[in-house]
């Protein structure tokens, strides 16, 4: 086995004055599923945008199985095996479930026989085949945030970047895209999971990077994060007992 | 193969009907299909990639200034004139889409661009006096199938057809394939396309090249009809300005509404201005204006959307 599936070596963004990420450095190792967390304002969205290409880095560097990846744009991320959902569900309105999934079969452009066939099978893996006809627009939201999900699979990635897919979801429907996440994991699929959902993101993850203030402050295993007294004191404030 | 099989079916059956329409209805014949191949091609980048242009007109212009250029002064053979302006027709709009799409540029400030681009290029040969400037060219009448002039207006009917069923042929091929999805995921949204692995800028670049090469393959066919050409008939705005109202009454985004915009809209001005022309001058275009009005008003997907619509209905 060579080293890790994703590299993230002393990647900082700054914006003017304001440093959004300083010098954040982690692994994610194949079959992995790391949660990223962190308070409101922490730098979570900004890091998750830096490794996914859309921004690019101050300093540092972010490679993929190897190779250096810093600044690629997301088209060819993609076709490298990077997929990634949207944190605001970006869905094409106007055009069938199915033929949303077809795109993202099609998208980077390898080889396949029946694209129309396995976009059926991704629909299935997240439930939604009963929906393949439909015009996106009318799907409710747990299935527009599972339609992103099938879209992002479909380009068959070897990491899946997850941007807070759960937001905004009842917690019977948090349950549902659990269930869709484990069985993405078990096909041998890495997750990388920006979450506000900490239920979620505690019983899923196999590691946590916690970030506040653009740095990191602390990884590890759920429940030793947890107990993190810096972890606490980023969530809750430094005299947590005696805060109103 | 349905579709390929339909549009064979309606080819024939148009080609049948050709011979027994009479002069004035082959007139009208050429010029729905030859409008016709406009708006189809003006659709795959306007439509299908969902970038809209203002200037088609410069494709039809260019390759028609083209073959007859060559035509006229070297004795190129309309024929080679008619591939060299499809060359040239898609060389002009993957270099108006690289020059603008690079820089991010979409929407409106790219139909400007477009919109300037053609107007420039009318300017310019206005006043370029080996090209007719302002006068434009007259080709000689010399109908020979070497000269691509025919005899009779039959013939020209068939090549106006051929030239609508490269068109439609290319669509269909497109939808078919990983390109059409290119061009919908473009058009839906343009930061998913690029998280599917979609190459933004290459897929718009190759959506203007496809339909500046389409576009262009009408000029010759409609300089050889007319036997003239200048800048303001085949640079002009109005020209432009056709193809999308065509696309837009017939419906954006399908494949042949366009079509359908062109077959309603060419015979319905045609007959307007007969009836009307002679009574009130314009009064044909006052008319032509509200009936526009009143179909983006009642039918806001198009004539198209209107009669899927109406299908899926009777199906339920």
């Amino acid at each position: 086995m060579s080293g890790p599936l994703l590299q993230v070596r002393g990647v900082s963004r700054w914006f003017g004055g304001l440093r959004a990420v300083d010098e954040v450095s982690f692994d994610l190792e194949s079959h992995e599923i790391v949660g990223l967390i962190g308070p409101n304002g922490a730098g979570k969205t900004t890091l998750f945008e830096t490794i996914s290409g859309v921004i690019h880095p101050t300093k540092g560097a972010v490679t993929f199985d190897g190779s250096d990846i810093t600044g690629h744009p997301p088209h060819r991320l993609a076709r490298l095996g990077i997929g990634r959902t949207f944190q605001i569900v970006q869905p094409f309105r106007d055009v069938s479930v199915l033929e949303n999934v077809i795109a993202g079969v099609l998208g980077p452009n390898r080889e396949t026989s029946d694209p129309r066939a396995e976009a059926m099978a991704v629909l299935t893996r997240v439930r939604l085949d009963h929906r393949a006809g439909l015009l996106a627009r009318n799907l409710s939201l747990p299935e527009k945030k599972r339609l992103e999900i099938a879209r992002a699979l479909a380009t068959r990635p070897r990491l899946l970047l997850l941007d807070e897919v759960m937001a905004g979801l009842t917690p019977a429907e948090i349950d549902e895209i659990m269930v869709i996440l484990a069985d993405i994991r078990r096909e041998g699929i890495a997750l990388l999971i920006v979450e506000h959902v900490m239920r979620a993101i505690m019983s899923l993850s196999d590691r946590l990077v916690v970030m506040a203030n653009g740095r990191k402050i602390a990884e590890g295993l759920p429940a030793t994060v947890a107990a993190d007294p810096a972890v606490i004191e980023a969530y809750l404030g430094r005299r947590h007992h005696g805060a109103a | 193969m349905k579709p390929m099989l339909l549009l064979g079916a309606v080819i024939a059956l148009l080609a049948a009907l050709a011979p027994f329409l009479s002069i004035y209805g082959q007139h009208i014949f050429v010029l729905v299909a030859l409008y016709g191949a406009v708006a189809l091609a003006w659709n795959i980048l306007g439509g299908m990639a969902g970038q809209m242009s203002l200037g088609h007109a410069l494709f039809v212009g260019a390759g028609a200034y083209l073959s007859t250029a060559l035509y006229l002064k070297l004795g190129v053979s309309p024929w080679i004139g008619l591939v060299l302006a499809a060359c040239l027709g898609g060389a002009l709009g993957a270099l108006m889409g690289y020059t603008v799409f690079r820089r991010k540029l979409s929407g409106v400030y790219f139909a400007l661009v477009t919109l300037a681009l053609a107007e420039m290029t009318l300017h310019i040969v206005s006043n370029v006096s080996a090209l007719g400037a302002a006068n434009g060219l007259a080709i000689p009448a010399r109908p020979s199938l070497a000269n691509l002039q025919f005899t009779s207006k039959l013939g020209y009917c068939y090549a106006a057809l051929a030239v609508l069923t490269v068109a439609a042929i290319v669509i269909i091929v497109i939808h078919r394939t990983r390109l059409g999805y290119v061009f919908l995921a473009i058009r839906e949204n343009e930061r998913s396309a690029a998280a599917l692995g979609i190459d933004v800028v290459q897929g718009k670049v190759i959506a203007a090249a496809i339909s500046g090469a389409l576009a262009a393959l009408v000029g010759p066919i409609y300089a050889n009809y007319v036997l003239f050409i200048d800048p303001e008939s085949v640079f002009g705005i109005t020209l432009s300005i056709d193809a999308l109202l065509f696309s837009f009454v017939g419906g954006l985004g399908s494949l042949f509404g366009p079509l359908l915009g062109t077959v309603v809209l060419v015979p319905l001005t045609e007959l307007l201005r007969g009836m009307l022309a002679g009574r009130l001058a314009g009064i044909h275009l006052i008319v032509y204006g509200v009936i526009l009005v009143l179909v983006m008003r009642l039918a806001p997907r198009g004539l198209w959307g209107l009669l899927s619509d109406a299908i899926a209905r009777r199906r339920a």
